[in-house]
């Protein structure tokens, strides 16, 4: 039994309690407060289709999230200098933070076609430039930059290229046609170390030839320089270091989130705010000095219902570990909706929830981050990996959720499903389409098959 | 001599041969596609099965590198490059040539030998002169033999070239990644068709040789000569690609090209998102996509009537 106040709630709902808490005295001491309907108003309409974590906490996060292009148009206003960073998700924004950049992710864009359920027409845009549905939904980015409907466009883009992906360094040249700037930075693939070679931990503890972590170093160190003549300034190492403790405290706390989520017995938060919350590392949403205090609130309240022993979901949901964001939000509360409870995920952003080391070399230990990231690796041990965190949180199933056109997905669904199959665990690899309806009944019952297979 | 099975023109046979062994170039069968996996990619995951004492491979592409991760299980060694993916990057450059070096310590650790002085320098020299003389042969011999020359030379071998003839047709490029064997009726089609294949712009094809090298570095420094060749191999998967048409636009204003023929596999997404920029050089453009069975008589249809259009 769901206790009433943590039922979760649709927009009208929100808008109803907000009026009241307001009424009562609520405040919220930050300017992007506010009904969560007015972004609906502005042309979100998923946030329609979604159910919302039901407190204050959770009102801040999604409020936080929804308001980053504004932030975005004020930054850009009061003069400063916006950075694309493309595709590493989580290295290269700590660089540009150091520098007083203001970095964010135009991958981010991806999920526009699902948060405007297709009016943005941002894939047809990419279409007309010659990237099309053969692409992964991150295509919108392109139409983003054609249209400059959405974010404001940075005044440089950087790219990372060689060890994820086809689709984006693709989509990027594409960029370059349309006369924006690109530095692209090779990251090395990931490969075990040979036994004559000199060896050095990832960040997470992973164990990677010297000579791929000292090379990606040198090409971050590039990316540096380049940020550093963007900046007019040079690249203060003492900034750096304060930039890399400054995120370390933001993933400490995203790290502590999912930990107090996985273990709890009752899932304390919904999956869409866990991923929301995962998702926050990568860029900070573009105030860095805002995200620690959107994140900090998050975890109090997700102690404060563990401590409780209460939480949003029945008692016996099934624990559930996915692999990929999905193409449509949508996906999360679907598997809530019928049974399951997300304890764990891989939602390509584990490598920006590690602790950066403090006590090496600064682009050395933005290396091992940046190897760690779980795509560089290849898909087995990708796979390896899910399944040993699947294992660990006590999921007793596995979602894949392909995303329509990606290079990596049609390797990887075969190596994660063998894993798990390996593993006893059982397993479900199912495509997500930006908005999901076109398919809600095949997923339906491809899900609830897997819940009753694992309850 | 033990024989190494390569499956990728960045893998440069002077280096294998100067170590003692042998270059076999790697003939992935051509694969009924799955969705979002590249014929070729699958095509190479399939070489567990084909003989070689070991396997080196590069990987340019996320298919590429799905493909070869599924061959490092593999009980040969197998060798995996990384041709640098993008421009203007020491970093990435000293990153291929640390595989090079990774996969010499291979080859001499399993029967080869370290290259004598001199010996990988003269490998070179007598491999760039076999290549000139391909190049020489663009557009004045079929199409076939012209990528047949390639491959021989990719090994090692003489390039066996037949003597040139007057062809006559209009003068295009064949551009795209690879060429699998089972699709090489491609260029018997393109030469009957009219066309002269005066650039082959495919991995297998001219735009997989290294250019012409400095012979002077060869002498002072053969193996920095050898990598700085085989890095800056025309690919449009090479970021940003500006090199890889600025070679294009050269050839096309050098060899007076008339049209452009793009031959991609399916789910390549590297050469579809090309087709733009591709466009842009303003010549008139074919775009196939390879498939397997009754598509080549549509293929055939397709190619003709850009022939016709061409004059």
């Amino acid at each position: 039994m769901i206790a009433p106040s943590l039922l979760r709630l649709d927009l009208a709902g929100w808008d109803h309690r907000h009026a009241a808490m307001v009424a009562a005295g609520e405040s919220e001491p930050w300017p992007y407060g506010g009904a969560l309907s007015r972004w609906l108003a502005k042309g979100d309409r998923r946030l329609a289709r979604l159910r919302f974590d039901p407190s204050w906490a959770g009102l801040r996060l999604w409020n936080f999230l929804l308001s980053e292009e504004d932030r975005l148009r004020a930054h850009r206003a009061a003069g400063r200098t916006l950075v694309g960073t493309m595709k590493d998700l989580g290295t290269v924004p700590v660089i540009a933070d150091a520098l007083g950049l203001v970095p964010f992710y135009p991958d981010g864009a991806w999920w526009i076609p699902c948060v405007m359920e297709l009016d943005d027409r941002l894939l047809q845009h990419a279409e007309r430039l010659g990237i099309g549905p053969e692409f992964c939904p991150v295509r919108a980015m392109l139409g983003a930059y054609a249209t400059g409907a959405h974010f404001p466009l940075p005044d440089l883009n950087v790219c990372s290229a060689g060890a994820v992906c086809d689709d984006f360094p693709a989509i990027a040249e594409r960029l370059r046609d349309l006369g924006h700037q690109v530095l692209f930075w090779q990251i090395p693939v990931r490969r075990a170390p040979d036994p004559d070679e000199a060896v050095v931990a990832l960040a997470d503890g992973t164990p990677c030839p010297a000579s791929l972590v000292a090379a990606c170093a040198r090409e971050l160190r590039r990316v540096g320089e380049a940020l550093a003549w963007l900046a007019g300034m040079p690249l203060d190492p003492a900034a750096l270091r304060t930039a890399i403790a400054r995120a370390n405290a933001i993933r400490a706390t995203a790290r502590a989130l999912r930990a107090e989520c996985a273990r709890a017995p009752r899932a304390p938060l919904p999956a869409l705010e866990l991923m929301i919350a995962d998702m926050l590392t990568i860029h900070f949403c573009s105030d860095i000095g805002e995200c620690p205090a959107v994140l900090a609130g998050l975890l109090a309240e997700v102690r404060a219902r563990v401590a409780a022993g209460a939480g949003v979901l029945a008692a016996d949901a099934v624990p559930v570990f996915w692999l990929n964001p999905p193409a449509d939000l949508a996906a999360l509360p679907l598997l809530e909706e019928l049974g399951g409870r997300l304890v764990g995920a891989d939602f390509m952003v584990g490598h920006a929830l590690l602790a950066i080391p403090e006590d090496d070399e600064p682009f050395t230990a933005l290396a091992r981050c940046a190897l760690a990231d779980p795509l560089v690796g290849g898909a087995q041990a990708r796979a390896r990996a899910a399944v040993a965190a699947a294992r660990a949180a006590g999921a007793r199933a596995l979602v894949i959720a392909r995303i329509p056109g990606a290079s990596h997905c049609a390797w990887e669904g075969e190596a994660a499903r063998a894993a798990a199959a390996a593993a006893g665990l059982p397993a479900v690899e199912l495509e997500i389409p930006p908005v999901l309806e076109p398919v809600e009944g095949r997923l339906r019952t491809r899900l609830e098959a897997l819940l009753e297979m694992a309850r | 001599m033990p024989a190494l099975l390569c499956a990728s023109p960045h893998v440069p046979a002077e280096w294998v041969i100067a170590h003692g062994w042998r270059v076999v170039r790697a003939e992935p069968l051509p694969h009924a596609t799955r969705e979002g996996v590249c014929a070729h990619a699958q095509g190479v995951a399939g070489l567990h099965a084909t003989a070689g004492d070991a396997l080196a491979l590069t990987a340019p592409c996320d298919q590429m590198r799905r493909a070869a991760e599924t061959l490092a299980a593999s009980v040969r060694p197998t060798v995996v490059l990384h041709p640098p993916a993008v421009e203007d990057s020491p970093a990435a450059l000293a990153l291929f040539r640390d595989d090079l070096r990774r996969l010499g310590r291979v080859l001499v650790g399993h029967g080869g030998h370290r290259p004598a002085p001199g010996e990988l320098a003269e490998a070179l020299l007598l491999g760039d002169a076999r290549r000139a003389e391909v190049r020489a042969h663009a557009g004045g011999i079929p199409a076939r033999a012209f990528t047949e020359a390639v491959a021989r030379v990719q090994r090692g071998d003489p390039a066996g070239l037949p003597p040139r003839r007057p062809l006559t047709g209009r003068r295009i490029a064949l551009l795209g990644a690879h060429l699998v064997p089972g699709e090489r009726w491609l260029l018997d089609l393109l030469d009957g068709s009219g066309l002269i294949v005066a650039l082959d712009g495919t991995d297998g094809g001219e735009r997989g040789l290294p250019g012409p090298l400095d012979r002077r570095r060869v002498r002072e420094d053969a193996e920095a000569a050898m990598v700085e060749a085989w890095a800056t191999i025309p690919d449009p998967l090479r970021r940003p690609n500006d090199g890889f048409h600025r070679w294009l636009a050269d050839a096309i204003a050098a060899r007076d090209l008339a049209g452009l023929v793009v031959w991609r596999q399916p789910w390549c997404d590297a050469w579809a998102a090309e087709l733009p920029r591709l466009r842009a050089h303003g010549l008139p453009l074919v775009d196939l996509v390879a498939g397997l069975g009754s598509d080549r008589e549509r293929l055939r249809t397709r190619v003709e009537a850009f022939a016709e259009t061409l004059g």
